[in-house]
């Protein structure tokens, strides 16, 4: 509790968590907050905002509000998806890698150097060529440029660990090494491996705009951000709303999470992440 | 002329609440002395030290007094004016050497650039000439600085000095990063050099060899000293006159054999008790109950009053004074000064 | 440093040779496989195997690879399906474009990134503090295309100063050529720069922290002299780091800007491949980008060692 108050008192932390909260609440309850069918094309095309329709109209005639909140959905699954997926391969790569060293350390850190290769989104295009649109191949795709975070963390987290008290005084009682990897490492890297996660949220989601943007997101017909964007990629030099809102969404949902990340680093007192 | 003479010297932090980590200390060095400043951690030693040549770091200030070098007030001095007395007149050697070295630049290199800034080399103290020296390998080492800084390694007992000169600080061993320290302070030859645990850090075999060149080399030098330790036995071993420091205050001044042979303060007395020694093995030593002093808080008493052995209830309500000790209680050092109510001569003017 | 300098090129090929590894089986994985896409509505399964003969895919795979391998090791990529020209030549035609931009998004990004928050460590100035922490936050929060996006509504729209698509190469002239390029390159300066501000921020502070700093300052050294001497070979050594990573960012954020801006650059060269299944091309780019990618970060280790020289003499040892 201490911890909770420590962080809402940061003004980064208070303003993350805020945002975070208004996400998961539509996120939630999207369909019943939008005021229309987000798939209606029924309304007057490329209209501007006005009070019935708060971000205007889509070159199809479709209510752009209500598109971009239940964009929120996908958008966000996506992004927790890459921090889960990603995080967890990559927390167990760097647990086993750090842990036992010797040849299997230098096996994952060859393959964990390989992923690195390949830059961010360029992997990612490849994986959804290979398997196709959908939600959880998008995850898929995008997670794979994260993994080496992960992995690089934690097998450092994990090696200096190893060396700790506590896990020697585990090695001494004769603990199984799976039950000190699990209990007493592990709890104590947890604290820049949630810093990176929330890290991992924003930029799954950003990814997710960009192979939207690309045609190659989640499903032609599902809005997300990315999406949106997308439609209007033709549009928007007359019709700035189709730009700006989409965008905006994305870009306060990510600075959402980077303020919680590092308002959580701070609090935290941690200083491992890679980026902020 | 005295080389230094500190005057109501009170030094701050805020944080949060002010902190006074130096507290009205009176001081005066004479040339080619070496005076010891003796005390715990905390007890405001080296805020004192660094105080002097207004190296404090963060939220440190001098809130009153004077530091009188060489006649110049140092307090009034600008930033600019202080650069040329810093490296040239007053030096420092820091106390661990594994920090107080840059890591990327050769040890001939940061001695060199000292040397080239504060004597007249003829080679270009630009700051670009500088920079680029980092990277400019056996071209560095050509003019009279580098020369120079070789010579002063061999002075400090390095052996194979021009090879040193080239290695960085994480090659050498600690008494050897230390020995190049010393030899970077004392290479323009200051008057004043501030050593600030100079050995501490140091392996305890290495300790005494590099303590008694240091001395060795102060001498020859004619280079005044002001040694800051928390080890009594060094001080009495090298220094001329010893000041006690306790929670920012002097509570003990004197020559060094005065202090060692008659310490007359409770604080100095403890001090010596409750450091092991060879001799005295077999006894418990003695450690003293309580704490420092909270030191954003002014106490109505003696500082040491919580702690003290000799305490008196006065000692609770009245502050002492750092004054001389009369003639009885002085063995060979009139200037001996202590700063407590149960050492203070009784009036002669009592009645009866 | 020699020693060092052969023992990363070596690491940087044999990465190199991994990734060449890894995109041959992943091109293979791909459903449907070439021969399906090149023959399209004339697929018959008569003339599949002609294709398949023909391509070499009817060899065994290990033949297939060592056939891949020294293909590739003469620059030969095979032959884009989607006209039969040469990978390589579709790819050198493509590759200045995408040059161009990134490396004007570098060159933009280090001057926004490096001063600024070389000052914003500086306790003597207010602003750059905040503002630096504002670029990087807000920076890695954006999707470089909506950047783009806003760019264009209020550079290329509203101003109308600079034009909002295309490309000139530099041979049509600076002028023609930075006018298209600067949109772009901007985008991606400022992606780019995001982390780099915060974490040069963050070193310079730390770096300033340093025993040694106090050192420098008691011999009476000048500020100038300490933050350039003293504190930069400290406190860019992580930062060189992150610059050689986030090109990375860079490569793959020029796809994206590419289509955007519709510069024929390899990202776009990228995307029609995949959508039109063309491996021989995808393959191509992919190979490309890692390389690109992997030979920067072998610069980047060799600069390392020439500010840190721990790192140099302990690998050397």
């Amino acid at each position: 509790m201490a911890f909770a108050s420590k962080l809402l008192r940061d003004k980064f932390g208070l303003a993350g968590v805020v945002i975070l909260l208004v996400l998961v609440f539509v996120a939630v309850f999207g369909p019943m907050l939008a005021p229309y069918n987000p798939e209606a094309q029924k309304f007057g095309l490329l209209l501007p905002p006005s009070s019935h329709h708060l971000m205007g109209t889509d070159s199809l005639g479709r209510d752009v509000l209500s598109r971009v909140i239940s964009g929120t959905r996908v958008s966000v699954s996506v992004g927790v998806g890459v921090a889960l997926l990603g995080g967890s391969l990559g927390v167990l790569l760097g647990l086993v890698a750090g842990f036992f060293r010797g040849w299997v350390d230098d096996l994952i850190s060859r393959a964990v150097e390989i992923q690195w290769a390949f830059p961010e989104l360029i992997a990612a295009l490849v994986i959804v060529t290979i398997l196709g649109n959908g939600l959880v191949n998008v995850i898929i795709a995008i997670s794979f440029a994260y993994v080496d975070d992960f992995a690089r963390l934690v097998r450092g987290e994990t090696l200096r660990l190893r060396e700790s008290d506590f896990a020697l005084a585990g090695r001494v009682l004769g603990m199984p090494r799976r039950t000190i990897l699990a209990q007493e490492i592990l709890p104590n890297a947890l604290g820049p491996i949630i810093v990176q996660g929330t890290v991992a949220v924003g930029f799954g989601i950003l990814g997710e705009a960009a192979l939207s943007f690309l045609g190659l997101g989640v499903a032609v017909n599902t809005p997300t951000w990315g999406l949106i964007l997308s439609d209007g990629r033709d549009f928007f030099q007359t019709a700035w709303w189709l730009a700006v809102f989409p965008g905006l969404a994305i870009m306060i949902t990510v600075l959402g999470t980077n303020f919680f990340g590092r308002a959580l680093q701070r609090t935290l007192g941690t200083q491992e992440v890679s980026v902020l | 002329m005295r080389l230094l003479e500190i005057c109501g010297l009170d030094v701050t932090y805020s944080r949060g609440a002010t902190v006074t980590a130096v507290a009205g200390v009176n001081l005066t060095l004479e040339r080619g002395e070496i005076l010891g400043i003796v005390g715990e951690s905390g007890s405001g030693k080296t805020t004192l030290g660094m105080a002097i040549p207004r190296l404090l770091r963060g939220t440190g200030r001098i809130s009153a007094g004077q530091v009188v070098f060489d006649g110049a007030d140092l307090t009034e001095l600008t930033e600019k004016r202080l650069r040329s007395v810093r490296g040239k007149r007053i030096a420092v050697v820091f106390q661990d050497p594994s920090t107080s070295l840059n890591p990327v630049l050769t040890i001939g290199e940061q001695l060199a650039e000292t040397i080239r800034l504060h004597r007249d080399t003829g080679e270009s103290t630009g700051v670009w000439t500088e920079a680029l020296r980092k990277f400019a390998g056996p071209l560095a080492r050509r003019g009279q600085s580098w020369a120079r800084a070789v010579e002063m390694l061999r002075r400090v007992g390095i052996p194979d000095p021009d090879q040193v000169a080239r290695r960085y600080p994480h090659q050498l061993s600690g008494g050897m990063r230390q020995r190049a320290s010393i030899a970077m302070a004392l290479s323009c030859e200051p008057d004043l050099l501030i050593a600030d645990e100079p050995t501490t850090a140091l392996d305890v075999t290495v300790q005494a060899t590099v303590l008694r060149e240091l001395v060795d080399l102060v001498h020859e030098l004619n280079t005044s000293v002001l040694l800051i330790t928390h080890d009594l036995d060094i001080a009495s071993q090298y220094c001329d006159r010893i000041a006690v420091m306790y929670a920012g205050q002097l509570f003990e001044t004197g020559a060094s054999g005065e202090i060692f042979q008659n310490p007359q303060n409770p604080y100095t007395r403890a001090l010596l008790a409750s450091q092991p020694r060879l001799q005295t093995s077999g006894e418990a030593l003695l450690s003293l109950e309580g704490d420092v002093p909270d030191l954003a808080v002014e106490p109505p008493g003696c500082r040491f009053a919580n702690r003290c052995p000799e305490v008196v209830d006065a000692c609770h309500t009245r502050r002492p004074e750092l004054i001389r000790l009369s003639e009885r209680l002085v063995l060979h050092d009139p200037d001996h000064q202590c700063r407590c109510l149960r050492r203070e001569e009784v009036p002669a003017s009592s009645p009866g | 440093m020699l020693l060092y300098t052969v023992k990363r090129v070596i690491h940087a090929a044999i990465v190199v040779w991994a990734v060449a590894t890894v995109v041959f089986f992943i091109v293979r994985l791909v459903p449907g496989g070439p021969v399906a896409a090149l023959l399209g509505p004339e697929y018959t399964a008569k003339a599949a195997v002609a294709m398949e003969h023909r391509l070499g895919l009817d060899q065994g795979l290990w033949i297939q690879y060592v056939k891949y391998l020294d293909h590739l090791v003469h620059l030969d990529f095979g032959n884009s399906a989607a006209g039969g020209a040469s990978v390589s030549t579709v790819l050198a035609e493509a590759f200045p474009r995408t040059a161009s931009l990134t490396v004007v998004g570098l060159v933009v990004g280090l001057l926004l990134a490096i001063p600024l928050g070389v000052r914003a460590a500086r306790q003597s100035s207010r602003f750059a503090g905040p503002v630096a922490g504002a670029v990087g936050l807000v920076g890695l929060s954006l999707p470089t295309f909506w950047l783009g996006m806003l760019l264009i509504l209020f550079v290329a729209v509203k101003l109308q100063v600079l034009p909002a698509y295309g490309y000139e190469p530099l041979s049509a002239g600076i002028g023609p050529w930075l006018s298209h390029v600067i949109l772009p390159g901007l985008c991606l300066g400022v992606w780019y720069a995001a982390p780099l501000v915060l974490i040069t921020r963050s070193s310079m502070i730390e770096t300033l922290r340093e025993p040694y700093i106090q050192t420098a300052r008691a011999k009476g050294l000048s500020d100038s002299v300490i933050v350039v001497k003293h504190v930069l070979p400290n406190a860019f050594i992580p930062v060189l780091t992150m610059a050689g990573i986030q090109t990375g960012a860079l490569l793959s954020g020029a796809v994206v800007t590419e289509i955007l801006f519709a510069v024929n650059g390899i990202g776009r060269v990228l995307v029609s491949a995949i959508h039109n299944r063309d491996y021989a091309v995808i393959q191509g780019v992919i190979l490309l980008i890692s390389v690109i990618f992997v030979a920067v970060n072998m610069v980047v280790d060799l600069l390392y060692a020439v500010l840190n020289p721990r790192i140099r003499l302990a690998q050397e040892a």
